[in-house]
């Protein structure tokens, strides 16, 4: 009898698994990473970065000898989007894992949630040592962050915080700027975190107010592209940058004078990823750091006679999205095609340091496509925007899938549809025309999907 | 003896306030028209031509009105009133002309408030500048052609004109315009969140 109670134990014990390994493979990824000494992870974040302003993106005059060299030690997602192109939104969305519908920062007026749960808190909570650097900006007070060794910002022009001698603030204290340039500053900042004598593993946010406007560039980028003429999108002109309401992105002058001005900018940001990159060189910890460098929107510049971000086209949802990670990247240099977004950060994170995915997070970890080019990508995903006075942008809620893009406003304006394999650049609405009718059926269900459960 | 520059008789309505008015609206009308529809040329250096030229020319005519219009009206015997009115007529219209455009993105309430931003707030102050600017210019004018009109700067111009700067400091120039900014912003959450 006790053999046959011990087989059948042993049998009820082989089941389990089976079940477990099929139905949770996060959790045994999960337990085989942790297995394995925790990775430490540097996360930079710029503001307004374009995905396409990058050396290795082809851009046609800009050079980023750095972040070239993070693509080309790790991956570079081609096809990265945020849910919500606008700062303070994405930013907590980076943070939490979730939609800005789930995490209530709606827009750069309504406050963050302390009851919201970050990353860094669910890192530190498995031991790591943590550091917040840089920009903060969601609406409302700082907040007390859980899970934070180090927390280094600055509430200078409403979070903003301002290119020359931008006043800090260090662990809650009032600190003057030592490196008047703020980029420097902040990496000044990091390096020190970095350099810090440890047990633990780390976390560092880094998070850079360039190259936000006003485009401040430090004084020896100040002339450079000057004699160039730059290529602009073929709609726009000179002073597409003060009109229709383009004027709240802070744009008064020309194009081609910001539009300068913002090159100059990501090439003293680049600069500064430098720095971090040979810090954890000299450090001899660069294979056991997972690097991750992304925008926290995209940008227009005059495509659609649009300056700013916001809306739900191309130019404003895509985002420069980077990884590097030796220790699972077996194909460094790759480009990745598979859709990825801003809320996939966290998962992939705390995956990456042998934690579960709490369900509460939205994103999926992006640890599968890390280890093969092969892994399934998703095939849609939900946009969202709400009102943010006093820019003049509608609500918008969009799927946006491989081939397709549908968009829907919260005003009098129409609904869009663009086919962004023939019609990359968005020009032609196709909703209501004949061709509509095979795709508006299948998007407009996806997007009442995403909305009700968060699946297209 | 007639004055040189100035009519000795009060003019119609029309010509002291209407005419004067009309000449910055206009332009206004004319440049923003030609700028919104300049991309829909196909020859790319004349459409460039025309909306870098259309737009000097609408920025102009909205931001530096007064300088033409104060001085016709002058002429024309407008009394102070309807100077400043005269002035006024296109900043205000083309506000309301954008109140109306931004009903789509915002609430009543709120597009009211909108009318209201900082960009309307300097523009009104760069008039008010303006006007007090040219009221003393018109004055030294009228004097030196021989017409006793007082002193030629007194305390209402001088008023204007350092209210007028202030208020383009403070809504345009401060922080290259971003703390006023934000201040409207907080007035905004006050108002209407």
């Amino acid at each position: 009898m006790a053999g046959v109670f011990s087989m059948f134990r042993h049998l009820g014990v082989l089941i389990a698994t089976l079940l477990l390994c099929a139905t949770s493979p996060c959790t045994i990824r999960s337990a085989q990473a942790a297995e394995v000494q925790k990775p430490n992870i540097v996360f930079i974040l710029s503001d307004d970065h374009r995905w396409d302003f990058l050396g290795c993106a082809g851009h046609p005059f800009v050079k980023t000898p750095n972040l070239d060299r993070l693509a080309g030690e790790g991956i570079r997602f081609k096809n990265a989007f945020v849910t919500t192109s606008l700062c303070s939104p994405s930013r907590a969305s980076f943070l939490t894992g979730q939609y800005a519908h789930a995490h209530g920062v709606r827009n750069n007026l309504t406050p963050w949630k302390d009851s919201n749960v970050t990353f860094l808190e669910r890192l530190k909570q498995a031991g790591y040592d943590t550091a917040f650097i840089g920009k903060w900006h969601m609406p409302g007070n700082l907040p007390s962050l859980r899970g934070l060794d180090t927390f280094v910002t600055f509430t200078a022009q409403g979070g903003q915080g301002q290119y020359w001698k931008c006043p800090l603030i260090v662990d809650g204290k009032e600190t003057p700027s030592r490196k008047p340039y703020i980029t420097e500053e902040l990496t000044e900042y990091a390096v020190a975190f970095l350099k810090k004598p440890r047990k633990n593993p780390f976390c560092l946010y880094l998070s850079h107010k360039a190259v936000h406007h006003e485009w401040l560039p430090p004084p020896d980028l100040r002339n450079l592209y000057s004699g160039m003429d730059l290529p602009v999108p073929e709609e726009s002109d000179a002073w597409v940058t003060s009109t229709r309401g383009n004027i709240w992105a802070g744009t008064f002058g020309t194009l081609e004078h910001h539009l300068k001005n913002y090159a100059r900018c990501v090439v003293a940001l680049d600069r500064e990823i430098g720095r971090i990159l040979r810090t954890l060189d000299q450090m001899g910890i660069a294979q056991n750091t997972l690097v991750i460098y992304a925008g926290d929107n995209g940008y227009f510049w005059g495509e659609h006679r649009l300056v700013d971000k916001r809306w739900a086209y191309e130019e404003s949802i895509r985002i420069p999205f980077i990884v590097r990670y030796p220790r699972v990247v077996s194909d460094p240099g790759r480009v990745a095609e598979q859709m990825v977004l801003n809320i996939d950060l966290a998962p992939t994170l705390l995956e990456a340091a042998g934690l579960a995915v709490p369900s509460a997070m939205q994103g999926v970890s992006l640890l599968p496509i890390l280890e093969s080019s092969s892994a399934q990508g998703r095939r849609a995903w939900l946009y969202e925007y709400f009102k943010d006075f006093p820019y003049n942008v509608p609500p918008i809620l969009a799927v946006r899938t491989k081939t397709h893009i549908y968009i829907e406003y919260g005003s009098r304006r129409p609904p869009e549809l663009f086919d962004l394999i023939k019609d990359p650049r968005q020009v032609e609405n196709l909703a209501g025309s004949p061709e509509a009718d095979r795709y508006m059926p299948a998007l407009k269900g996806m997007l009442k999907n995403l909305i009700a459960t968060g699946r297209p | 003896m007639a004055h040189p520059w100035r009519f000795a008789s009060k003019q119609s309505f029309f010509k002291r306030v209407i005419s004067p008015a009309g000449v910055p609206l206009l332009t206004l009308i004319v440049s923003w028209v030609v700028y919104e529809n300049a991309w829909r040329i196909d020859i790319v250096w004349l459409r460039q031509m025309l909306s870098f030229l259309s737009g000097i020319v609408m920025f102009v005519s909205l931001g530096f009105g007064p300088f033409i219009v104060y001085p016709m009206a002058f002429s024309r015997n407008a009394g102070p009133a309807e100077r400043v009115t005269a002035c006024l007529i296109t900043p205000i219209l083309w506000d309301l002309k954008e109140v109306i455009r931004v009903t789509e993105f915002f609430t009543t309430g709120e597009s009211i408030y909108y009318g209201f931003n900082p960009l309307f707030l300097g523009l009104m102050a760069a008039s008010l500048f303006q006007m007090g600017l040219m009221e003393a210019l018109c004055r030294w004018r009228t004097r030196w052609g021989g017409s006793d009109m007082g002193k030629v700067v007194w305390p209402a111009p001088a008023v204007a004109m350092f209210l007028g700067l202030a208020g383009v400091f403070v809504f345009l120039v401060w922080g290259m315009g971003v703390h006023w900014f934000y201040i409207y912003q907080e007035g905004y959450k006050v108002l209407f969140t």
